[in-house]
């Protein structure tokens, strides 16, 4: 039928169709419907801010109002007087930070191993990194605990940082191992033929060249670790060591939220900017990087 | 390289195994962690489910074989968690794929603005989920939530609806807890089909409209196809993911009103860290790894026979 009407078009020469108009309109539709869903996608950070930037009258009226009467910035000021929600976003900064450097450099050198090397056991060793993938966190929490307790590292930096190293090893690998794959091996070959040894090409002429992957799996582990809940509320015990995650959803599901819920809000906020940020720089190689972990591997 | 082979300690390798070695080592760390960390762990819960710990009795544990998994199938909640843990991962799985497959497709024909609309879809991702529940908890909320005053103003609803506290009454509690699961949860699958459309050839679609193929046609008969092998791994990732979710319900709901939403690993946590009886928390766990694995060897075994 499409065709037909095509044809008949082609033949008559005439402008005018109907099958032209048709495909407009749905072009439009198609748009509309695009930018609802859009709509939905991008409101929860509409409402955020919005939220955040209204007086302690404003949060709770009959009718909530789309655009604050009165904007104010009291609610971020309020903020930053907030002792223990700073002491938990230190902590999450901290423990992020870290566990996205040495879990990077560590599992560089084994991602590029497992890319470059050849080996028995290799798909073995492969096969068992995607299955750990796919075991319940929740089965591995006590006996963690009680692991964490037993070395004193419960409620310790460490205890977090290492624990979160262990965790990101085997989609850090995974991706590495992907990103390293898209490295020509000639390169490394002719710097060995220069004579470097295999370490020395590593770090002289590959790293480089994959410093934006490097990059894009660091970033991935910080924003894995900044926002993990499970296992921080079971490795930490005081404020001295959680994290923003948990500390936020301790606040929320005590419900005194309720009594400075512009400010409570703020600090969701504060506590989303780094990763924003952190989303932004890395926009492009988002896609790049999950489609090329989840396809090449 | 190194070859002495008239003497009997020195080993032999060649550059190959050399370099096996090496790349062994390099490995090492990482596997190490992992098998004390991950493997250990899961082993050690595995063992831990078959003996009895209730730490406000006492710090030891004494072995009672398969009484807690007796004790669990016999728990008259135990349908109503499994019910729950399926309601949450089915309607988040279609709810992500669904939107995810909707938004790739819609964002994969030439609009205005395309580029940004499509970095824009992934924000989802960007918000930490706790951050997300707790907004989408208050865009929910009866009382003062902007969703009730939206649907007032439509003519939709008459008077507020309590979306968060419906467990009593309803499956409904569910809509919240998928929506949030569903918004932060699709940019992934999104993402996925997205690269996956575009490297499927232009050249097929065109074919089919020349045979006459509308685009419902076209969509069943080259873009599903083609998407197969994506469609795969998201779905059984999204799969073994949403099953395990965690952070969404315990932000809305800590697992209520009243245990409707616990999900299996809200069971187990609360099971573990609330009433303190590890093994039987452990047990539960064990139970819900079972059915990942059994899940998983489905999904493997329907791909490898339909390729």
């Amino acid at each position: 039928m499409a065709g037909l009407v095509r044809r008949v078009r082609v033949a008559s020469g005439s402008i005018l169709s109907g099958q032209k108009r048709r495909e407009q309109v749905r072009n439009v539709l198609l748009f509309l419907i695009t930018v609802v869903l859009m709509i939905f996608v991008v409101f929860p950070y509409y409402w955020t801010i919005i939220t955040t930037l209204k007086p302690p009258e404003e949060q709770f009226e009959r009718t909530p109002r789309f655009i604050p009467k009165t904007w104010t910035l009291d609610n971020y000021r309020w903020v930053l007087t907030q002792k223990d929600f700073l002491r938990s976003l230190l902590n999450s900064s901290i423990v992020g930070t870290t566990t996205a450097i040495l879990a990077t450099s560590l599992n560089a050198l084994a991602g590029y191993s497992l890319s470059r090397f050849r080996y028995r056991g290799k798909n073995l060793i492969i096969g068992f990194l995607l299955s750990t993938q796919m075991m319940p966190g929740v089965l591995t929490i006590v006996p963690l605990f009680m692991i964490f307790a037993r070395l004193k590292l419960i409620n310790t930096y460490w205890g977090l940082i290492l624990g979160y190293c262990t965790f990101s090893v085997p989609f850090s690998l995974l991706m590495l191992r992907g990103f390293f794959e898209t490295v020509p091996t000639e390169l490394e070959d002719q710097a060995m033929i220069d004579g470097c040894s295999r370490l020395g090409a590593f770090f002289r002429v590959v790293v480089p060249l994959a410093l934006p992957g490097l990059t894009t799996v660091a970033l991935f582990v910080f924003v894995g670790v900044w926002n993990d809940l499970l296992f921080s509320m079971v490795l930490s015990r005081d404020i001295t060591t959680k994290t923003a995650a948990v500390w936020l959803s301790t606040m929320i599901t005590r419900q005194f939220a309720f009594t400075n819920w512009g400010g409570m809000i703020a600090e969701a906020a504060v506590m989303t900017l780094p990763v924003a940020v952190v989303f932004v720089f890395l926009q492009k190689y988002l896609i790049e990087g999950l489609t090329a972990g989840a396809l090449k591997g | 390289m190194l070859i002495r082979d008239r003497s009997v300690g020195l080993v032999r390798l060649t550059s190959r195994q050399r370099e096996s070695l090496l790349g062994l080592l390099l490995l090492s760390p990482g596997l190490v962690g992992l098998l004390v960390f991950v493997v250990y762990p899961m082993l050690s819960g595995t063992w831990l489910s078959f003996h009895r710990l209730y730490l406000l009795e006492g710090p030891e544990s004494h072995w009672i074989g398969l009484r807690n998994f007796v004790t669990f199938v016999r728990e008259p909640l135990f349908l109503h968690y499994w019910r729950a843990t399926a309601f949450w991962t089915i309607g988040s799985l279609a709810g992500r794929l669904a939107f995810g497959m909707l938004l790739a497709l819609l964002l994969n024909r030439p609009v205005p603005f395309r580029p940004v609309l499509r970095a824009l879809a992934l924000i989802p991702w960007v918000m930490p989920m706790v951050v997300a529940a707790i907004i989408w908890q208050w865009i929910f909320n009866g009382e003062w939530g902007i969703l009730n005053h939206v649907l007032k103003s439509l003519g939709i609803i008459n008077r507020n609806i309590s979306w968060l506290g419906l467990g009593t009454s309803s499956d409904l509690i569910w809509l919240p807890c998928i929506v949030v699961s569903v918004w932060k949860g699709y940019p992934l699958p999104y993402a996925l089909i997205l690269a996956g459309l575009q490297g499927i050839p232009k050249d097929l679609y065109e074919a089919a409209t020349i045979d006459g193929a509308d685009s419902w046609a076209s969509f069943w008969n080259i873009t599903l196809p083609m998407l197969r092998p994506i469609l795969f791994v998201v779905l059984l990732l999204q799969t073994l993911f949403a099953m395990q979710g965690f952070t969404a319900i315990w932000t809305l709901t800590q697992g209520g009103p009243a245990n409707y939403t616990t999900t299996i690993p809200i069971l187990v946590y609360r099971t573990s860290f609330e009433f303190y009886r590890m093994g039987y928390g452990a047990s539960i766990a064990v139970m819900l790894m079972l059915v990942l694995m059994v899940l998983s060897v489905v999904y493997i075994g329907r791909v490898r026979y339909t390729y």
